[in-house]
């Protein structure tokens, strides 16, 4: 199983909280998913 | 990576920031950095795991990273308050609609970020395998 299969059904959680899963994300486009070490 | 949106944009992608922040932290960020794209948190580390990507010490205090650390402290770069997990490392990923993943980045350590114009010559390469006739001059007619 690939990465994006892997990440399809792993939810996330907008800045308001508000939880997607990612693979909505690329479900009509192309991403640049970019995982940061840390905030700020 | 941010400075590349409007290239990223321009290639029909968009560019979703993944942090392991909690979401207050997400919010901080994104006034304080100014980001237009979307922004998301894992908490957990759920999707950083699933990515597979570098978690520890070892990656995050290498003698590269502290002498890139030293570096920028004397230019003048002073890292903020961390805010999530300090060692869990990055990556970066395309990923298509397809769930194709035509490009993959793997961050070894602190400081180690892929190439932009890497990750942009990926996109060009989607875009051609996605619209082949687009791209492919007309044979003029006899």
């Amino acid at each position: 199983m690939n990465v994006a299969k892997r990440l399809h059904d792993i939810e996330v959680f907008d800045p308001e909280g508000d939880a997607i899963r990612l693979g909505e994300l690329w479900q009509d486009r192309t991403v640049v998913l970019a995982f940061v070490r840390h905030f700020g | 990576m941010r400075d590349a949106l409007p290239e990223i944009r321009a290639r029909g992608a968009e560019l979703i920031i993944v942090g392991n922040g909690r979401p207050e932290h997400a919010i901080d960020f994104r006034e304080s950095e100014g980001i237009t794209c979307p922004l998301f948190v894992d908490p957990e580390l759920h999707a950083y795991r699933a990515a597979g990507l570098r978690r520890g010490l070892l990656s995050s205090v290498s003698p590269r990273v502290i002498g890139r650390g030293i570096r920028a402290f004397v230019e003048g770069k002073r890292q903020g308050e961390t805010q999530g997990d300090p060692w869990q490392q990055g990556g970066v990923f395309i990923i298509t609609p397809g769930h194709t993943v035509p490009y993959a980045y793997v961050s070894q350590e602190a400081g180690d970020h892929p190439d932009p114009s890497e990750v942009l010559a990926a996109l060009d390469r989607v875009r051609r395998k996605s619209a082949p006739a687009a791209r492919r001059p007309k044979r003029s007619s006899p």
